[in-house]
């Protein structure tokens, strides 16, 4: 792989702003279901999540060596996780703006037609944010395989999604059982990448990106420290802070996903087997 | 059928004429290298310099086919070698980041990958694949076999190349591991090495 970070760059905004527009599209979803809250106050929310989502996908055609051929990537769907992504990120993001263009027209008559669409939108978003995690199912890329890489993603979206709910709604009291359950298995689970990524980067030729070693080191420390922010300002009802930790914690999760992935090419392997063989030696 | 390589370890001595005459033959631009040697140096003298010539693998099951989201990559049922086409390539580097053996290669200046493609078009006009005609040692090999009947004596690993079943490199190795020390370690590792044979 390149070592160069830069051109995981598109990438991990793509990844990071889908996230957040999903976990935002599935709390209208849920407050839409709940017929509470009057229509027009939710286009503020549905015209910043559909710009979000608009926004990520389009830098994400920056990633591409040929943008001009970003179409052919949906015709290996049967084969390809990342064809699968490509086709749901696009529907997602049609959905998505539709249905913020149809809230702008004040037909009551088209509620249902929108409530329809915000639920496909969340839903398909939802769907995103796990083909996002299967896409990096690669055998040896030991810090993006596995269930505990790949639910991330899916973990926060929910737990964005619940935080938009209850701050839309304005809901009283702490956070919810489920809630709780979520904020429990996505902080187990960021530990856990966290520890996995601390052990496999004392050898630094394991490391495509070498040089942002201590930088990721200490993203993966500040972003359990969110985490335990995210539950804190949920038991005293700050709302708006956690909407905006998890957003925090999204965005800084992504990076380090991808400064964090290893290498087992021949080059590091003989890189490895070089420096065994030096503290052999000095042995 | 499958085209495999095959690298008799002793013979190379690392002249990387092998990566060159790929670069030739397939114009690769300037620093992108289907081919690579890499050295593994000697130390306290238990152990040889190692050379290990390395390209794609054309493996069994190709986790850059699968990746592939455009289709640009394909296995050849005729002989199992995996062939890159540049028309087709959008240029996502997901079969880079999907590849373990580093074999997809980046270039800037056209903006999509690429990578051996075990020179195809020599082959299907009965000639040998570049490195394969270059090395004078005879170190680098290739053979069409049926899969049941690649020799034993062929090592499916080597220092710098891990094998991983569900992938399934079709590289072989010839190594003689009684007379190299090759990982550290090793219960071998107190012989001192014998002389290269031609």
């Amino acid at each position: 792989m390149d070592k160069r970070f830069i051109h995981m760059v598109p990438l991990a905004v793509f990844t990071a702003l889908s996230t957040i527009a999903a976990g935002g599209i599935l709390g209208v979803g849920i407050v839409l279901s709940t017929n509470i809250v009057d229509f027009s106050g939710l286009i503020p929310y549905l015209a910043v999540i559909s710009a979000v989502a608009f926004c990520g996908t389009l830098i994400s055609l920056l990633h591409l060596g040929r943008k001009e051929r970003f179409l052919r990537a949906i015709l290996g769907i049967s084969h390809s996780w990342l064809s699968r992504e490509v086709w749901i990120a696009g529907i997602f993001t049609a959905a998505t703006v539709l249905s913020f263009l149809f809230s702008l027209i004040s037909d009551p008559q088209l509620r249902i037609i929108i409530s329809l669409i915000v639920n496909t939108a969340a839903a398909f978003g939802v769907t995103l944010t796990w083909t996002i995690g299967m896409v990096y199912q690669l055998s040896t890329r030991i810090t993006w395989k596995g269930m505990v890489n790949a639910s991330s993603p899916f973990l926060t979206a929910l737990l964005l999604g619940l935080s938009c709910t209850s701050l839309i709604l304005n809901a009283s009291g702490g956070p919810g059982l489920v809630f709780i359950v979520l904020w429990i298995v996505d902080f187990g689970f960021a530990v856990v990448r966290s520890e996995v990524f601390r052990r496999l980067a004392i050898n630094h030729h394991r490391m495509v990106f070498a040089r942002l070693i201590s930088l990721t080191r200490w993203g993966y420390s500040i972003r359990i420290g969110l985490s335990f922010g995210i539950i804190v300002f949920s038991f005293i009802s700050l709302k708006w802070a956690v909407v905006a930790i998890i957003i925090a914690s999204i965005i800084l999760d992504r990076c380090c996903f991808y400064s964090a992935v290893t290498d087992f090419s021949p080059r590091s392997e003989i890189s490895v087997l070089k420096s065994e063989r030096m503290k052999k030696a000095e042995l | 059928m499958q085209r495999i390589f095959v690298f008799e370890v002793s013979r190379c001595f690392g002249c990387n004429g092998c990566a060159a005459a790929c670069a030739n033959i397939n114009h690769t631009p300037g620093g992108v290298l289907w081919r690579t040697v890499h050295k593994l140096p000697p130390h306290d003298g238990d152990h040889r310099t190692v050379y290990l010539s390395v390209s794609c693998n054309h493996c069994e099951n190709p986790p850059c086919v699968k990746a592939c989201p455009s289709n640009a990559l394909e296995k050849r049922p005729s002989d199992g070698v995996v062939v890159h086409y540049p028309d087709k390539c959008i240029g996502c580097r997901y079969c880079q980041m999907a590849c373990p053996y580093d074999a997809p290669k980046w270039e800037p200046e056209t903006g999509l990958t690429s990578k051996c493609n075990f020179c195809v078009e020599r082959l299907d006009r009965g000639l040998e694949p570049a490195c394969v005609e270059t090395c004078f040692s005879g170190a680098l090999k290739q053979e069409l076999v049926e899969k049941w009947s690649i020799p034993s004596f062929y090592k499916k690993e080597a220092p710098g190349l891990i094998h991983i079943e569900n992938i399934g490199p079709n590289t072989r190795f010839i190594i003689d591991e009684t007379e190299f020390s090759l990982r550290p370690g090793n219960e071998n590792s107190e012989k001192t090495p014998t002389g290269t044979e031609g």
